[in-house]
């Protein structure tokens, strides 16, 4: 037993003297392994996050899935439930009030004008309208000859009601022949409560579950994925997401080719000292697991240190590319110092082996 | 002189050579093909991003006169040809021509009236003056699409999912619409209108409703730059220069402008929907791979350079040997830059095929297109990248070299 801890204690005196006197060049042996740990954090952080950052920015595609009533109506609070289950972005609820406008047939329909806003919608002339004013698309413009603050009669079944234009948006779509209410204004008009319908913008990852639980809560609506926004979504962030895989794997070969080849190049400088050990007796073995656990102490700290700077650079690059923060997995500390121990070991222990194959003389005299 | 000392020394030290070689080629290639990815990204990615469908839409004028569910107007389709002769041709990528119109459609319980759409399946249109056809119809404007049978001729019609099974129909079924016997040669399933109507090949319909060379929508998707501030400017208030300049970069508004010129009586709007998202998203990846490439690029060249530093500094010795047989300075420096040249040199073309190949695979297998590497540029970039960075990594420790006194280091204790 003493003999094991006077052994264990020659073992540790003998790499803090080798770490402390050789402080720069161990000093850059840390450094190379936390520069290849920080690229393969922040590569892999980063192709890991682009999916979810990206998957925001399509957000202007608009909805992708949609639950309409049918004849009946959506119950408000389970509208505001639905906003609330996981993987619903934000949902636009409308209320149809079929109208009449100086006589011609409009789809008149009455939505939240800031989750419009939201949207990215533009207004191309005018404003944004309040409680009695009416958003028209650009070509009810021109069909209808209108002008903005022209107040113009809207019929919706019996009633008729009397509506300021207070913009036209453009949008190149079914849009441009719609006209927006503010929804209790729709509701006013067409005499009922609730919603007709709930457009819902979904991560695109989890647009499915997403459909499921608004399938439960709603039974009698139907639910529908919009094909053209999910599967188009789908495709291009499965490429992207390839992409950015792809080349963080080759960052990361990269970088763990370069890190052992720095590595190897550090062990090699000492293959004399290597001699010297032997010369005086030391055993083979004590001088294998003498480099190794050296090795291993730079490789993690290295992995350590490589962590906080990669997760630092994510983050930068993050902030300047999408304009917000990313999620860095914290299991990707323990990667990062495992692939930093690993790689100086394989690194370091290649030309320790070579050189414990040759005498001690043979080194020390300089090959 | 100096070369017999330099090939004394890489036959002396093939392994430090070869590692240091090995570091530099692959730092090299790293940067090379990041470098051919966000040069040419930009282009695979705008690609990518058309399958969101249709990114411009042709209608008839709207005008008080003709309104919005008066008298229907209609386009001509011998324009749509034209379309392809516009200054940004090259940028259109796909074409739909569509006219909407009812029918009567005769079930076992009775009648009822059903949406017709009528379309261009699969189509092939001639380029003025040019050999090839421009293919045009369903997948190159909606590629979600899924279309179960093949597309209608004479004689048939596809029926939106929804529709057929409502009416409890199937592929090869024959139904009665408008007074004339059909056949179902496909179910489409679009997500949207089209799976509560029936599709017929464009001529069919314009025969049967009578209208002939009529379409009520045409769809195009085009390669477009990103919106910019000029770009949302209003070109009536642009000076000639500026118009000039609008008018001859690929916004998708300056498109739409020229497709308004060649089609007659048509108004060509941007889907802002798509065409917005579109410009945010490649702006976005694009900072994203410059950002990447730039931390790379810092990352593999402080590799290559500790990897250099730490192979130079073992040679101290060898150094004060040098010096005490009568080399000065500049001997010195020769010998160990001419090292870092021949290394960086030949790392430089070694990273660069291996450049071609990183790049090769990931274009085949993300875009399924070559990743367009100009090797006048790429390979004077390697080269660059490499000579520079074995070079200046060489810097420091060959002055630290040069501050050693020789007998110290001889005598072991440096």
């Amino acid at each position: 037993m003493p003999k094991q801890s006077k052994s264990g204690g020659w073992f540790l005196h003998f790499i803090s003297r080798s770490v402390s006197q050789r402080m720069a060049r161990t000093i850059v042996s840390v450094f190379a392994t936390a520069i290849a740990a920080s690229v393969i954090v922040a590569s892999t952080g980063l192709s890991l996050g682009t999916r979810g950052m990206l998957g925001k920015e399509l957000s202007s595609y608009g909805a992708n899935v949609i639950a309409s009533a049918g004849k009946g109506t959506i119950d408000e609070n389970a509208a505001s439930k639905i906003s609330k289950t996981d993987g619903v972005e934000s949902i636009q609820p409308q209320v149809y009030a079929p109208a009449y406008i100086n006589g011609v047939y409009i789809e008149a329909v009455g939505v939240d004008f800031d989750a419009l806003r939201k949207e990215d919608w533009t207004i191309s002339e005018g404003s944004w309208p309040s409680d009695d004013g009416v958003l028209l698309g650009i070509d009810l413009k021109h069909a209808l000859s209108l002008s903005i603050g022209q107040e113009i009669k809207i019929a919706v079944s019996n009633a008729l009601e009397t509506v300021r234009v207070s913009g036209f948006v453009q949008r190149g779509g079914d849009e441009d022949k719609t006209a927006y209410l503010t929804i209790s204004k729709a509701r006013e008009l067409s005499n009922q409560k609730g919603v007709n319908a709930l457009l819902i913008r979904a991560v695109p990852d989890r647009i499915d579950s997403a459909v499921a639980s608004i399938k439960a809560m709603l039974p009698d609506a139907e639910v529908k994925t919009l094909r053209q926004v999910a599967s188009a979504e789908e495709a291009f962030l499965k490429k992207i997401g390839l992409l950015m895989a792809l080349v963080s794997i080759a960052v990361v070969i990269a970088s763990c080719i370069s890190l052992s080849s720095t590595m190897s190049a550090t062990v090699l400088e000492r293959i004399w000292e290597i001699g010297l050990m032997m010369a005086i007796g030391a055993e083979r073995i004590s001088i294998g697991k003498f480099f190794a656990a050296e090795s291993i102490a730079v490789g993690v700290s290295g992995g350590a240190l490589g962590y906080v700077l990669g997760y630092a650079a994510s983050e930068v690059v993050s902030k300047a590319a999408f304009g917000s923060y990313i999620n860095v997995p914290l299991y990707l500390l323990p990667i990062s110092i495992a692939a930093g121990a690993i790689i100086s070991v394989l690194s370091g222990i290649a030309p320790v082996i070579n050189a414990l194959r040759l005498k001690p003389a043979v080194i020390l005299r300089g090959q | 002189m100096l070369a017999s000392i330099l090939k004394q020394s890489f036959s002396n030290q093939k392994g430090a050579m070869a590692l240091m070689m090995a570091s530099v080629s692959v730092g090299t290639a790293l940067i090379a093909s990041l470098a051919a990815i966000s040069l040419d990204v930009k282009s695979k990615v705008s690609r990518e991003l058309r399958t969101f469908g249709a990114n411009i839409t042709v209608e008839p004028k709207v005008s008080a006169i003709a309104g919005v569910s008066g008298q229907k107007r209609y386009l001509n389709a011998r324009d749509i040809e034209k379309v392809l002769t516009i200054f940004w041709r090259h940028n259109i990528l796909g074409i739909q021509a569509r006219l909407d119109s009812e029918v009567d459609i005769k079930t076992g319980t009775g009648q009822a009236t059903a949406g017709a759409i009528g379309l261009w399946f699969e189509k092939d249109i001639p380029m003025p003056g040019e050999k090839e056809l421009f293919k045009a119809g369903i997948a190159t404007v909606s590629p979600w699409w899924e279309i179960k049978g093949r597309a209608p001729g004479t004689g048939e019609a596809a029926f939106g999912v929804s529709l057929a099974e409502r009416l409890g129909l199937d592929i090869g079924d024959s139904a009665e619409i408008g007074g004339n016997e059909y056949s179902i040669s496909a179910l489409v399933s679009s997500g949207g209108k089209e799976d509560e109507s029936i599709l017929f090949d464009l001529p069919e319909l314009q025969a049967f409703a009578g209208l002939q060379d009529a379409v009520s929508q045409i769809n195009i998707s085009a390669l477009t730059t990103p919106m910019d501030e000029f770009a949302y400017k209003d070109p009536g208030e642009m000076g000639v220069k500026e118009y000039e300049k609008w008018y001859c970069t690929a916004y998708v508004t300056s498109i739409a402008k020229q497709i308004e010129d060649v089609v007659k009586g048509s108004t060509a709007k941007p889907i802002w929907r798509v065409a917005q998202s579109e410009g945010r998203v490649l702006g976005r990846l694009m900072a994203l791979v410059y950002l990447l490439s730039a931390a790379v690029l810092v990352a593999a060249s402080l590799g290559m350079s500790s990897t250099m530093a730490a192979s130079l500094l073992k040679r101290f010795e060898e150094i004060g040997l040098m010096k005490s047989i009568g080399a000065d300075s500049y001997d010195i420096t020769a010998v160990f830059l001419s090292e870092a040249a021949i290394i960086g040199l030949s790392g430089g073309i070694l990273g660069y095929f291996i450049s071609l190949s990183i790049t090769g695979y990931i274009g085949r297998e993300v875009f399924g297109a070559v990743i367009s590497a100009r090797w006048f540029v790429l390979l004077p970039l390697s080269l660059a990248v490499s000579l520079a960075i074995a070079s200046v990594s060489s810097i420091v420790p060959i002055r630290r070299a040069l501050a050693v006194k020789p007998i110290v280091v001889l005598k072991g204790g440096a």
